[in-house]
């Protein structure tokens, strides 16, 4: 916030825009209530300017009406179709094939019956070679045997460890990143689902949630439903929708905060999001998601915080975005990056 | 500081023929343009249509765009002179005899009236509020909104609307001494009331 001086000579305009004015006025809490009373005190020339501030916010707020996100979505499909296609550049085959043309159908059908036969061979045959993997800057989907869907972040593994058909659990471990979207009653059945990490082991009582274990940390963020955490020797935690807990093997603290469960859970929307985060955990994050290591030349660059969003396929795209804010420049040699800033 | 660099960022890719970024710049102004469309009365399937029409030509030429200094400020400028016009054309067909800027801050659905409600303010401060900014000229309340909403300066505020910057100024100071004058009843009301809990 800025000094209480600050709002001694404002007009109403200038206040109405002022973003700390506005959180006051539609959403009022105890600190902001406190901060404004100080204005008014400090400046009580300006208590007539803080009411009319306060009525142009109340009346322009009346006149906006959010777009839901799923409009603008419907809206940009339909501009979608009318852009110009423009044809990927693809050599056209030389030469027809009427051989071909004429046993594609026999081709395929002989094709699928060979897939549903590994498919048939994989889940019976040993399940514990059932694994799911995601290369550096890459995210997948799967769904599970039971139907449960799981999105995995780059870099990240998921192995079923027991036969699901013939027990009376789901297990999973996991290494990396990955978001649950659990299926509670499989075949009219109830069967816990665990997710098992280096740290604990987390167990499903309901539905969506988002798991990270990478470098002996576990973090377990819950957007919907109920989650148990169980660890060795160590009472229970029970998760309600919206908290975070965070574990590391080799301490017995843990974190357990209140969050925005959907940022954590934004790159399943192919996007990253950093808000306010120091350079040096951002630097782990994208050794962990693409593989690039960033080092710095100057240390005190790793303490100062950055905010953005990126497109989670493109990795350069962030490179440049942090070597702009940073006023650096990058050298890059293979998977090692150095930021060194611009002298000027 | 960072949105606008993440922005500028977007556009250099969808200048490069990125369709994720396009998409990303549509995305981020769609509120925006609809909401600030409505204003000038303009009904839903007009503002798609010229915000649509709008990003179709900025994707058409977007090899031979230079950036814009605020990217905002540019859509809103370029959208605002097309709907004018659209809706010029639609008036004369109607022979409605609208001037072009008719600009209002009218009353609108009543989610925003509940929500301000929770915030504090009783329906009838709500439509006091609205019939003062009612009574402002067209142009007046379009730079409080454009003020209020968008991101642009007084001088952005001032190319977009095609005004001088010291009207824009003098605008202001008359269109906040009327709101005084006609609110200063209410707010004798509310200082005393202020006064009262002290």
């Amino acid at each position: 916030m800025k000094s209480l001086d600050y709002y001694a000579s404002l007009e109403a305009d200038d206040l109405a825009v002022e973003p700390e004015f506005r959180a006051w006025v539609l959403s009022p809490s105890p600190p902001l209530n406190q901060f404004w009373e100080s204005v008014k005190a400090v400046n009580p020339q300006q208590q007539v300017v803080i009411e009319q501030a306060r009525l142009l916010v109340y009346g322009l707020e009346m006149t906006w009406e959010d777009v839901p996100e799923e409009v603008t979505e419907a809206s940009y499909a339909r501009l979608r179709h009318r852009l110009p296609y423009e044809p990927p550049a693809v050599r056209p085959l030389s030469g027809a094939r009427p051989w071909f043309h004429r046993y594609r159908a026999v081709a395929a059908a002989l094709a699928m019956l060979l897939l549903a036969g590994v498919g048939w061979w994989l889940l019976t045959r040993s399940p514990e070679l059932l694994t799911y993997q995601t290369a550096y800057g890459k995210i997948r989907t799967v769904t599970l045997p039971d139907g449960s869907v799981v999105t995995l972040n780059a870099n990240s593994t998921l192995n079923l460890t027991n036969n699901w058909s013939t027990q009376e659990r789901r297990e999973v471990t996991l290494t990396g990143e990955a978001y649950f979207d659990v299926n509670k009653h499989p075949n009219g059945r109830r069967m816990p689902f665990i997710v098992h990490t280096g740290t604990m082991d987390v167990v499903v009582l309901g539905t969506r949630f988002s798991v990270t274990t990478r470098r002996e940390k576990t973090q377990v963020v819950l957007q919907e439903g109920k989650v148990k955490l169980e660890r060795d020797r160590q009472p229970d935690i029970m998760m309600q929708p919206g908290d975070l807990v965070e574990a590391s093997a080799n301490q017995q603290k843990i974190r357990h905060t209140r969050v925005n469960a959907d940022r954590y859970v934004a790159w399943r929307e192919n996007q990253l999001i950093f808000e306010d985060e120091p350079l040096q955990v951002i630097t782990q994050r994208v050794q962990d998601l693409y593989g690039l290591r960033v080092s710095v030349t100057d240390r005190a660059l790793l303490d100062e915080r950055f905010t953005g969003v990126t497109p989670i396929d493109q990795p350069d795209l962030l490179i440049r975005l942090l070597a702009e804010t940073f006023k650096c420049r990058t050298t890059r040699q293979g998977t090692d990056i150095v930021l060194t800033p611009k002298t000027r | 500081m960072n949105k606008t660099l993440v922005n500028d960022v977007v556009w250099d890719a969808f200048q490069q023929g990125s369709e994720p970024a396009f998409r990303a710049l549509y995305v981020a102004h769609y509120t925006l343009l609809v909401n600030y469309g409505r204003r000038f009365g303009a009904d839903d399937a007009l503002i798609e249509d010229t915000v649509h029409d709008l990003f179709l030509e900025l994707w058409h030429y977007r090899r031979t765009l230079t950036r814009p200094q605020s990217i905002q400020s540019y859509l809103i400028k370029a959208f605002r002179n097309r709907l004018l016009t659209q809706l010029a054309q639609q008036n004369r067909y109607q022979s409605r005899d609208e001037s072009d800027d008719s600009f209002g801050l009218l009353p609108t659905e009543p989610s925003a009236e509940e929500r301000l409600i929770e915030a504090g303010l009783h329906q009838e401060q709500q439509q006091r509020v609205q019939k003062a900014m009612a009574l402002l000229s067209p142009r007046q309340q379009e730079i409080l909104y454009l003020r209020y909403f968008s991101e642009l300066n007084y001088e952005q505020i001032c190319a977009v609307m095609g005004i001088t910057y010291h009207t824009a100024r003098t605008q202001m100071h008359q269109a906040l001494t009327a709101l005084r004058k006609r609110l200063q009843e209410n707010w004798s009301v509310s200082i005393l009331l202020m006064l009262t809990v002290q």
